[in-house]
């Protein structure tokens, strides 16, 4: 290093803060961790004030769950008579078929030639 | 000695580390001479050493080791003091020809020299300014500094090199004053 880097570096040397520097500090970590649980604090007071605070919005909400409630009973029954008239339907197709059949055998029989007249 | 982020992370285990009030300690004088240095404004260097501190409190379950703190203490520093200055556009608050003259030569070695390179370090440029502070201040090697401020080691090497050349001619041109005034006072004296 020469003479000038000498006097740089000692031009530079490392000086101290104030005395209570380390106090501040770690008065200011305290202050962050405070506030970090009051912030966390406000956050669930206001979610339970939005759930159980607003009374004024029971009857609004008790009707909206009533209409859809409704809606969704209505949808579901739909779906109950859809479902009965496809099984009618399968089992009169069933029955027909069935039918069908039979009358085609009889056919089959009579105009069999084994048939003896006599 | 040469270290990177990984070096650290396997010299020691998180357990190892000293209590967290015993680093503020320890280093308050480092991360704070950087920033005193850096922005010659002692209440925001203060201001600053503690954010850096309070940022290390954050990261703490980060800290690998005794070595890894002082590393991240150092590269904290350095880029908040830079940001602080570009925020602010902050300028040094003595300019090289506002500096104080004194008129003896033994003052100008004792006191004025080192408060007067003190000053002119910090009209560098930015970057020249740091790496002649974690250079000199903290007696870092070129590829500590390029690793703490991000810059090629090359880079660095220039920058350092620019920044004595240029603080070298300030200082001689002014120190040639400051004698010949000198010598001009003691003449006047004995006559």
């Amino acid at each position: 290093m020469s003479p000038f880097e000498e006097e740089l570096r000692r031009a530079l040397k490392r000086e101290e803060p104030g005395e209570d520097f380390t106090a501040k500090v770690l008065a200011k970590i305290a202050q962050e961790n405070g506030s970090i649980k009051v912030e966390r604090r406000n956050i669930l007071a206001h979610l339970r004030s939005l759930v159980l605070g607003q009374w004024q919005f029971a009857p609004a909400l008790l009707f909206l769950f009533v209409v859809v409630s409704v809606f969704g009973y209505r949808q579901h029954q739909q779906t109950l008579r859809g479902e009965a008239a496809k099984e009618k339907l399968l089992s009169a197709m069933h029955i027909a078929g069935a039918e069908l059949r039979e009358a085609q055998s009889r056919v089959r029989r009579i105009q069999s030639p084994e048939v003896v007249v006599q | 000695m040469l270290a990177s982020f990984d070096t650290y992370a396997t010299a020691e285990t998180a357990e190892s580390l000293p209590p967290f009030a015993e680093v503020i300690e320890t280093h308050k004088g480092m991360v704070y001479s950087i920033a005193w240095h850096f922005l010659r404004d002692r209440p925001a260097a203060e201001e600053l050493a503690q954010e850096v501190f309070l940022q290390l409190h954050r990261s703490w379950s980060s800290m690998k080791s005794a070595d890894h703190i002082v590393f991240w203490l150092r590269k904290v520093a350095s880029h908040r003091a830079i940001d602080h200055a570009r925020r602010l556009k902050r300028r040094p608050e003595t300019s090289l020809e506002e500096a104080a003259e004194p008129t003896t030569l033994e003052r100008v070695h004792d006191t004025f020299l080192s408060t007067y390179l003190a000053r002119i370090v910090a009209s560098l440029p930015e970057k020249q300014r740091m790496v002649v502070i974690l250079r000199y201040q903290e007696e870092m090697e070129v590829e500590e500094i390029s690793k703490a401020l991000n810059l090629k080691a090359a880079t660095v090497k220039t920058l350092l090199a620019r920044a004595i050349d240029l603080l070298r001619t300030k200082a001689e041109r002014r120190l040639g004053r400051v004698e010949d005034r000198s010598q001009a006072a003691r003449a006047g004296t004995e006559l």
